[in-house]
C-alpha cells in the first residue's frame, strides 16, 4: 500500500509539472523553473515564520506569491533595459533564495528545515503524511494536494484553450481578439508557482526543473500540436515516474534523484532517435539532401557545359576527385548522365529529353 | 574581535580565497553577461556536480583517502563534466528544433539530477566512504571548509585564467561583441569560442566551494551587471566587477565567520545589495536619474 | 576589365536548403556594385562566402590583390548588442584588431587610423560616446569608419542604408563615392530599387541563383527585375516555367 502511495504521487506530480512545463517551453522560457523552483524559498519560510506551523495552507499561498514576486522582479528588470535580458532571472532568483536560506538559519536554527530538503525532496516520507478530516482518510496529502493542482490545471487548459493557444504563439493578435492575453498568461504563471510550492516539499527542486524541462523537450521533438504535446509530454512523464520509484526500490534510494535520471534519458533516447527532428534522423536527412544538391549540380554543370571531363569538372566545384567520382557514379546508375570517353561525362538521352520539354 | 578573528589562520585563508574567487568570478562573469549567456553559468555549476563526485570516487579507490576531498582532484572533475554540459546544450541547440533555453534546463535537469543521485548512493555506501559528507558542502559552499592546499589551487587556476583573459583582450572583447565580424577580421572564432568557455568554466568552478552550485549564477553575472551601470568602457566594467565581487566574498566570508551564518548566502545578497544600488543610483544611467530627467 | 571579386559554380547551402545556386559571377575592379534581390535571396550569404566564414558546398571565391586581408565588411547594424560597454573610438579600433597579434594591445599608430577614419565619416566629436547614444545614421557611419581602419581595398555592405535617414544616406554615398575614386572597390547589399540606376555602376541580381550581372544600363531592366523579385506578368511567368525547371529544388 506504501508504495502504491508513492508511485500515485509520484505520477500525478509529474504529469502536473509536465503540463505546466509544456506551458513554458513554448514560451521559450523553460529556465523560468529553475528560477521559481528556488524563489518560493522566502515565501515559505516567511509564512512559517509567522503561523509557525508546517501544514498552514497559508504556506502554499505565501511561497506562490513569493515565486510570482520573482517573476514580476525578472519582468520589471527587463524593462528598465539596464541589464541584459537573460541575466534578470538569474539574478534574482539567486538572491531570493539566498535570503530565504538566510531567514531559515537566523530564525529557525531549531526547527527541521533542512536545507538538503530543499534540493532533495523526499516522496517516501509523503504517503506517511495522510490527510484525515472527521476520522476518514482521504489518503496522503500530498496526493490530495498535486491531484488538486492537477484537476486546476487541467480545467485552466480546457476552459481557456484558445485563449492559451493563442496567447502563446501570438500574443499581439490575441490582444488584437480582446482575448486578455496578460490576464491569461498571469493566470498560467500563477498555476506553474502554484504547481512549483505544491511539489516542493515533495520532488525538491532538482526534481521540479527535471519533470517541467524534460518531458516537454522530448515532446516537442516529436509533434508541434499543442494538444498532442501535452499528451505526449504527459506520458513520458508517467513512463519516467514509474521506471523511476521502481529503480529508487531496486537501490534502495527516494525515488526524486532517480525519476529525474529517467526523464533525462528520455529526452536523451528520444534526441537521438526521434523518427523526424532527432539528432540521427537530422543527419541522415542532412546527407541525403545535401547528396540531392551535389547530384543536381553536378547534372546542372554537365548539361550547361554539353561535355565535360572530370578533371576539369572536379577544379570547377573544388571537389575532391574522390568526392566527384561517387556523385558521377551515383547519378550514371540513375541514368541521367554517361561516360563518353575515359574521364569524359555528357547528359544522357534521356535527361536531354526530360530538359526539352 | 575581528582583529583576533582575522589574525586566526583558517580565517585568514578562507577570506583571502574568497576575495580571490569573486575576484576571478566577477572579471570572467562579465563575459557571460555580456554574450547572454549568464544562464550558462548556473547550468555550468550544476553540471560540475557529477563530475566532483566521480573524481571524489575516483581518489577514494585508488589514492589515499585523505586527499579525495582536496580542490586538486575534485577540480578537474567538475571542470570537465561542467564542459561537458556545455558543448552538449550547444550540440542539442545547433542541431535540433530545441531552443536554447529548453536545452539549458535540460542539460541542468541531467547533469544535477544524476550528480545528486550518485552522492546520495555514494553517502550510503557500506561501510561509509570518509569524507562523502564533505561533498555536501558544494550544494550550498563551506568556505570554512578551505584549506592552504585549496588556496594553492584557486591561486593557481584564478591566475591562470585571469592572465588568459587579459592576454588574449582584444580577441575576446571582439568575439564578445560581435563573434561574425571578428570571423570576417581572419580571427580564429571556433577557438576563441572554446578558450572562452573554458575560462567561464574554471571562474564557475573554482568558486563551487565558497557559494555552492544553487548560488553560483549570483558571483558570476551580478558583479558583471552591476559594474555594468557605472561605466561605458569594457575594461573598468571588468575591473569593477573583479572589484565588487573580491570585496563582497571577502566582507561575506567574515560576516559568515562572525556569525555563522552560511558563506554563500552571504555573499549573494551583498552582492544583489550592491547591484540594486547601482541600478537605482549610478550616475547617467540609474534609476533615480532617470526619473529626475523625465520631470 | 579586371576583376575585384569572382565566384565560380558558388553553392552555400543551409541544413538542406541551398542559399546559393551555383553562381558565377564577376564584380570589377573600382566599381560600385549593387547586390539586389528579394527577401531570402542569398545576398548577405554572397557577402558571406566572398569573406569566407561560411563553407561553400562546392565552387571557389577568388579576390584579387595580395594585402593581408583585403576585403572589409561592414555588417548589418541590426546584428549587434548596442548595449555593449564600449565607445565610438574603442569600436572603431576594432577594425585594426585583425592585423595585431594574439596578445598585442592596439597603439598609437591604431588609435591615429581610428580618429582619421571618425574623421572621415565626420563623427570626431563623438569619439568618447557610448555606442547606443548614437542615433541609427550615426551607427552606420562609425561601422563605415571601422571598416576604413582595416585598411582594404574592397568593402563589402551588408544593406547600409537600413534605418538610416536621408541626410545620412547621401552623406555615406558621397563617402562611398569618394572612397571608390581613390582605388577602392565597393560592393553593397541595396533595397531601394528607386536608387539603383544613381549609385550604381554595376548590379548583381540575386534570387538564390544569379539572374543576371553586369552594368547597370544593360542588366537592371524591367524583365530581369520582374524575374528577380518573382513579380511576374503573364508572359513572364510562363516564360520562367519554361526556363527555370527544376531551380526550386
Amino acid at each position: 500500500m506504501y508504495d502504491t502511495w508513492t508511485l500515485l504521487i509520484a505520477t500525478v506530480t509529474s504529469v502536473v509539472c509536465a503540463i505546466c512545463g509544456c506551458l513554458l517551453l513554448v514560451n521559450r522560457r523553460a529556465m523560468v523553473s529553475e528560477g521559481l523552483s528556488h524563489a518560493v524559498l522566502p515565501g515559505l519560510v516567511i509564512a512559517f515564520i509567522f503561523v509557525r506551523d508546517i501544514t498552514s495552507p497559508w504556506l502554499i499561498v505565501s511561497a506562490a506569491v513569493s515565486g510570482m514576486v520573482m517573476v514580476w522582479l525578472t519582468q520589471a528588470l527587463q524593462k528598465t533595459g539596464l541589464v541584459e535580458p537573460d541575466a534578470g532571472l538569474g539574478i534574482v532568483f539567486a538572491g531570493m533564495f539566498s535570503v530565504g536560506i538566510l531567514l531559515v538559519s537566523l530564525e529557525l536554527e531549531n526547527v527541521h528545515f533542512h536545507a538538503d530538503c530543499i534540493i532533495d525532496g523526499d516522496m517516501t516520507m509523503a504517503p506517511l503524511n495522510m490527510l484525515e478530516i472527521g476520522g476518514r482518510s482521504f489518503g496522503p496529502k500530498a496526493l490530495v494536494v498535486m491531484s488538486l493542482m492537477l484537476v486546476l490545471t487541467l480545467s485552466f487548459v480546457a476552459i481557456c484553450w484558445k485563449e492559451l493557444k493563442l496567447m502563446l504563439f501570438d500574443p499581439l493578435l490575441a490582444d488584437q481578439f480582446r482575448l486578455r492575453p496578460g490576464l491569461i498568461q498571469f493566470v498560467t504563471l500563477t498555476l506553474i508557482s502554484l504547481t512549483t510550492v505544491s511539489a516542493f516539499n515533495v520532488a525538491g527542486s532538482i526534481l521540479i526543473v527535471a519533470l517541467m524541462v524534460a518531458p516537454p523537450a522530448a515532446a516537442l521533438l516529436l509533434t508541434n500540436r499543442l494538444g498532442l504535446l501535452l499528451v505526449v509530454s504527459s506520458i513520458i512523464a508517467v513512463f519516467s515516474s514509474f521506471c523511476g520509484t521502481w529503480l529508487a526500490q531496486q537501490i534502495d534510494v527516494a525515488p526524486n534523484g532517480p525519476m529525474a535520471a529517467f526523464a533525462g534519458f528520455v529526452f536523451l533516447a528520444v534526441l537521438l532517435f526521434a523518427p523526424r527532428r532527432g539528432l540521427l534522423a537530422g543527419m541522415i536527412e542532412s546527407r541525403r539532401q545535401q547528396g540531392q544538391i551535389r547530384d543536381q549540380l553536378v547534372l546542372e554543370c554537365i548539361t550547361g557545359a554539353g561535355e565535360v571531363s572530370e578533371p576539369d569538372l572536379a577544379t570547377m566545384l573544388r571537389w575532391t576527385a574522390s568526392d566527384l567520382n561517387r556523385v558521377l557514379q551515383r547519378l550514371a546508375q540513375g541514368g541521367s548522365i554517361r561516360q563518353e570517353s575515359d574521364s569524359t561525362w555528357t547528359v544522357s538521352e534521356r535527361s536531354r529529353n526530360e530538359s526539352g520539354h | 574581535m575581528p582583529d583576533g578573528l582575522l589574525s586566526d589562520y583558517t580565517v585568514r585563508t578562507v577570506v583571502s580565497g574568497s576575495a580571490m574567487i569573486g575576484a576571478v568570478s566577477g572579471s570572467l562573469g562579465c563575459f557571460a553577461y555580456l554574450r547572454r549567456q549568464s544562464l550558462v553559468g548556473d547550468v555550468v555549476s550544476h553540471a560540475s556536480l557529477p563530475g566532483i563526485v566521480i573524481a571524489f570516487w575516483i581518489a577514494q579507490a585508488t589514492v589515499h583517502q585523505s586527499s579525495s576531498l582536496s580542490m586538486w582532484v575534485l577540480m578537474p572533475g567538475a571542470i570537465c563534466a561542467g564542459l561537458a554540459a556545455l558543448l552538449l546544450t550547444r550540440l542539442i541547440t545547433q542541431r535540433t528544433h530545441i531552443k536554447p533555453d529548453a536545452g539549458l534546463g535540460v542539460m541542468l535537469a541531467i547533469f544535477f539530477g544524476s550528480g545528486m543521485m550518485l552522492l546520495r548512493w555514494l553517502q550510503r555506501a557500506n561501510p561509509p566512504l570518509t569524507g562523502s559528507s564533505g561533498l555536501d558542502d558544494y550544494l550550498f559552499g563551506m568556505a570554512a571548509a578551505m584549506t592552504t592546499s585549496d588556496l594553492a589551487m584557486i591561486g593557481t587556476l584564478g591566475t591562470l585564467a585571469v592572465l588568459t583573459m587579459v592576454l588574449s583582450w582584444n580577441r575576446l572583447k571582439v568575439f564578445a561583441f560581435d563573434a561574425e565580424y571578428s570571423a570576417c577580421l581572419g580571427m580564429p572564432v571556433a577557438r576563441i569560442e572554446i578558450l572562452l568557455l573554458t575560462l567561464l568554466v574554471i571562474g564557475i568552478v573554482i568558486g563551487l566551494q565558497v557559494v555552492g552550485v544553487v548560488l553560483m549564477i549570483s558571483l558570476l553575472v551580478t558583479p558583471a551587471a552591476a559594474a555594468r551601470q557605472w561605466t561605458q568602457h569594457l575594461g573598468p566594467m571588468v575591473c569593477l566587477a573583479a572589484l565588487t565581487g573580491a570585496i563582497c566574498s571577502a566582507a561575506g566570508a567574515v560576516i559568515s565567520a562572525l556569525t555563522s551564518l552560511p558563506t554563500g548566502p552571504v555573499i549573494v545578497v551583498l552582492l544583489t545589495s550592491v547591484f540594486l544600488l547601482s541600478l537605482v543610483l549610478a550616475p547617467g544611467r540609474g534609476l533615480l536619474f532617470r526619473r529626475r530627467s523625465h520631470v | 576589365m579586371s576583376f575585384a571579386i569572382r565566384t565560380q559554380q558558388l553553392t552555400v547551402s543551409y541544413g538542406g536548403e541551398p542559399a546559393l545556386w551555383n553562381v558565377d559571377l564577376e564584380i570589377p575592379e573600382l566599381s560600385m556594385t549593387g547586390i539586389l534581390g528579394p527577401n531570402g535571396a542569398g545576398k548577405s550569404t554572397l557577402l558571406k562566402a566572398i569573406l569566407g566564414v561560411i563553407p561553400r558546398l562546392s565552387g571557389s571565391v577568388d579576390v584579387a590583390g595580395t594585402q593581408n586581408t583585403p576585403v572589409a565588411y561592414v555588417p548589418q547594424r541590426t546584428t549587434v548588442d548596442w548595449d555593449f560597454p564600449t565607445t565610438v573610438l574603442d569600436l572603431v579600433m576594432m577594425g585594426t584588431y585583425g592585423r595585431l597579434r594574439w596578445f598585442q594591445r592596439p597603439g598609437r599608430q591604431e588609435r591615429e587610423d581610428a580618429m582619421a577614419a571618425l574623421e572621415q565619416v565626420r563623427m570626431t566629436e563623438f569619439a568618447d560616446r557610448q555606442i547606443g547614444e548614437l542615433s541609427g545614421g550615426q551607427q552606420q557611419r562609425i561601422f563605415l569608419a571601422r571598416a576604413f581602419v582595416q585598411q582594404a581595398s574592397i568593402y563589402l555592405l551588408d544593406e547600409p542604408f537600413a534605418g538610416v535617414d536621408a541626410k545620412t544616406e547621401t552623406l555615406i554615398i558621397e563617402i562611398l563615392r569618394q572612397l571608390r575614386e581613390t582605388g577602392n572597390t565597393i560592393v553593397f547589399v541595396h533595397h531601394d530599387l528607386t536608387t539603383v540606376r544613381s549609385y550604381f555602376d554595376h548590379v548583381v541580381l540575386l534570387n538564390r541563383r544569379l539572374i543576371e550581372t553586369g552594368p547597370v544600363g544593360d542588366v537592371f531592366t524591367e524583365e530581369n527585375i520582374q524575374q528577380t523579385y518573382g513579380v511576374m506578368s503573364h508572359s513572364l511567368l510562363e516564360k520562367k516555367l519554361t526556363d527555370g525547371q527544376g531551380c526550386d529544388a
